[in-house]
């Protein structure tokens, strides 16, 4: 199978179905390489952010998924893991970070606190988000206070 | 929160809540109105245009200063704290702590509900040291309601608080050496402290956060299984300690790198109300459980140890040292273990202390640790003021990071072990 | 200058002592559990998130919809509705949803039931895609639960 075609070429030769099979597997490939290498953009808020630096360490692996690389900079990363309670002064920060990550770009939501608000919810709550997908869109829910890094790989597993 | 004005004040801005905030929650009759998406949006704007006034202040264009933001979302900032850092070229001229953003409300959510109720909530806020934040609070409500420990359970408290000492300072190590630089002692330091966690999942049957310690007692008696794997647990920590003093203390990359970076005189520690490690690192040998002993501490053999640079590499090496004590309180402990109850049957569950104020203050990985009390008389408290090491280390970054590089912040805030929810609460 | 010098010295003594460690460290047993190929194993008190005892005798809970649980959760995580059967006996639930994303594991519900019917459950590894998969109703799961017993009894 060719690799290196022109787009052009490829939108006039659909109809003989061959170009489509081209990019279907090369589609395919890139899928493979971003489930396998899913990097996480370091974002610990609160005690969630300890278990999830359980699960990049020795006994827990992360690495072994591909997942162990935590980029610093939301350029570089494609997986964002809200680990902890949303606070409303650090809301618009994430809304940014998100904003700046490249697509295809998921949010795994870790812990009580980032789903539904956790045991801070109650009904005179002024200084929490209760729920990190009131803000952005959440893919994953790892639920726990906080949860185990099992937990936590197998939210990653589903969502690579 | 209150709402107090000051007068002379040189900044009297909103510390804990967003800069727009015009409520002040701790209030008696403080109601929050919440706010739909549209309000989340647009108060999002005032956020950003908050942001950008503080952080692009206009200068003049003869001035050479400028202001770096090392912003919430950080690699090093072990949470969500942001710095402004006013430099010229590479030197720092001054570092402002900007704090709030992992403000959780927990001091209101101990007003609604009743004593029981505030369980979960000490073990959250310094989330490395669930154990001692938990018999801090227990401690000051057994004080308010005048009820007796076994003797069991003091025993009980002091290994499991040595061994979470244990922990935390694990945590800080590796955490401290990968942003210096080094990423072997991180892995090798969390292998030592999972073992830690297994023993307190065999005790309690949770990771991290725990609410292991009940009024008059504990929860759960710790099994022999557990006893006999702390007693293993001694010797294998003081191998990998030994281990650990020649990879990293003896390395000179490490110590070029933190000796003499972010000097505390003692002075300026007294000052600030500095407590912990970095109070001993600056000379001064004050520990809550030496100086104000609580539970059985004064019937074992340990001591203080102090430095006296006040530097980071200074820092570093009380903690090891603390490491080492605490191993050595622990096999105390562990000898001389007496059978008995694990609680006191005689507890209440709901109770009505009598009206006052009460303190209770425990020696916590990171420094002293208080809870202020006030009863009403009433089934939920009227007041829960919880007086935090970590706020009082925080405030003296401000004067420690003059005349440091750019570099050095990083080491500087490390070695300080703060954990930002301990700031903010 | 002689400080220098013997500082270089030093120095490099000690990065090869370090590096000595960690080759000894590398000859050491592997630490990584080769989770989800290789369990992991829990200890029997952990914490997991609420559900109902089966009573062996009865085959059945023992709840008595006495409100207890849920007037003791920090959290708000139970919302109970019962009442007592026509033919007589205990009050039964006839509602019992119970939101694990707002539990803080205080296990205070369990203390606090009379019936002693509320315990942990061993199950450490949840994730779903679906946020709402964690309202349980006690009720239904205690019937899966059931079915999956006599599955396993009945095979």
């Amino acid at each position: 199978m060719e690799m290196n075609v022109n787009p052009q070429q490829a939108a006039a030769h659909q109809k003989d179905g061959l170009m489509g099979v081209v990019f279907a597997s090369l589609e395919k490939l890139l899928n493979i390489g971003r489930a396998n290498s899913l990097w996480p953009l370091t974002f610990g808020l609160h005690c969630c952010a300890i278990e999830m630096m359980a699960a990049s360490a020795s006994r827990f692996d992360l690495d072994r998924f591909g997942a162990g690389v935590f980029r610093g900079s939301p350029r570089q990363a494609d997986l964002m893991i809200v680990a902890g309670t949303v606070s409303r002064k650090m809301a618009p920060r994430i809304k940014m970070l998100y904003d700046q990550m490249p697509a295809p770009k998921y949010v795994i939501a870790m812990g009580g606190c980032a789903m539904w608000g956790g045991p801070y919810q109650y009904d005179g709550q002024y200084a929490i988000i209760e729920g990190v997908d009131r803000i952005v869109p959440a893919d994953v829910h790892v639920p726990g206070c906080p949860p185990r890094p099992e937990g936590l790989i197998e939210g990653l597993l589903s969502s690579a | 929160m209150y709402g107090m004005k000051i007068d002379n004040h040189p900044k009297l801005d909103r510390l804990l809540l967003p800069e727009y905030s015009n409520f002040h929650p701790l209030r008696k009759g403080f109601k929050f109105e919440g706010d739909s998406v549209d309000d989340m949006n647009r108060t999002w704007e005032i956020e950003r245009e908050a942001d950008q006034k503080v952080s692009s202040t206009v200068l003049e264009h003869h001035r050479r200063d400028y202001f770096v933001n090392m912003g919430p979302q950080h690699p090093s900032t072990h949470g969500v704290l942001r710095l402004l850092l006013h430099m010229d070229g590479e030197t720092i001229l001054e570092i402002d702590p900007v704090i709030g953003y992992a403000h959780r409300a927990d001091e209101k959510m101990g007003e609604n509900g009743n004593y029981m109720q505030f369980y979960p909530y000490p073990s959250r806020v310094d989330y490395l040291a669930g154990m001692i934040y938990n018999w801090g609070y227990v401690g000051t409500v057994e004080r308010a309601i005048g009820i007796e420990i076994t003797e069991r359970a003091q025993y009980i408290r002091v290994i499991v608080s040595e061994l979470q000492r244990l922990a935390s300072h694990l945590m800080w190590y590796g955490a401290f050496l990968m942003d210096v630089g080094s990423f072997t002692p991180f892995l090798y330091c969390f292998q030592d402290r999972e073992e830690i966690l297994d023993m307190f999942e065999m005790c309690d049957g949770s990771r991290l956060t725990y609410n292991y310690f009940r009024f008059g007692g504990q929860e759960r008696d710790l099994s022999p299984e557990m006893l006999d794997r702390a007693r293993k647990f001694i010797p294998m920590m003081k191998s990998h300690l030994k281990d650990y003093e020649k990879l990293v203390q003896k390395n000179i990359i490490f110590r070029k790198r933190t000796e003499g970076v972010g000097v505390i005189t003692k002075d300026m520690a007294i000052q600030y109300g500095v407590t912990g490690a970095s109070l001993r690192a600056s000379g001064f040998a004050y520990d809550v459980r030496k100086s104000e002993p609580y539970g059985i501490y004064n019937q074992f053999e340990w001591d203080v140890p102090t430095a006296t640079t006040g530097d980071a590499y200074g820092r570093f090496a009380v903690r090891v040292q603390e490491m080492w004590q605490s191993l050595r309180i622990l096999e105390q402990a562990l000898t001389r273990i007496p059978e008995g109850p694990y609680n006191n049957p005689a507890a209440p569950k709901r109770f009505k202390p009598n009206p006052g104020e009460f303190y209770f203050c425990v020696e916590s990985p990171r420094g002293e640790m208080g809870i202020y009390l006030i009863s009403d008389g009433t089934e939920n408290p009227y007041r829960i003021k919880m007086r935090t090491p970590c706020y009082s280390n925080l405030q003296v970054i401000k004067d420690v990071g003059r005349k440091n590089f750019l570099a050095d912040v990083v080491c500087i805030l490390g070695s300080l072990d703060i954990v930002v929810p301990d700031v903010d609460r | 200058m002689f400080k220098n010098i013997k500082e270089i010295f030093t120095g490099a003594w000690s990065i090869l002592v370090g590096m000595f460690i960690t080759f000894k460290w590398m000859l050491k047993r592997p630490v990584t559990i080769q989770y989800p190929k290789q369990p992991t194993r829990p200890s029997p008190v952990h914490k997991g998130r609420i559900r109902f005892v089966i009573f062996p005798a009865t085959g059945t809970h023992d709840c008595i919809a006495c409100l207890k649980c849920q007037n003791i959760c920090p959290s708000d995580c139970f919302e109970i509705k019962g009442d007592k059967p026509a033919e007589g006996g205990k009050k039964r639930p006839n509602f019992f949803t119970y939101n694990f994303s707002n539990c803080s594991l205080c296990s205070l519900c369990i203390e606090a039931c009379p019936t002693k019917t509320l315990e942990h459950s061993p199950e450490f590894n949840l994730a779903s895609e679906n946020k709402d998969d964690y309202f349980y109703n006690f009720l239904n799961d205690v019937e899966e639960r059931k079915k999956k017993v006599d599955a396993t009894v009945n095979r």
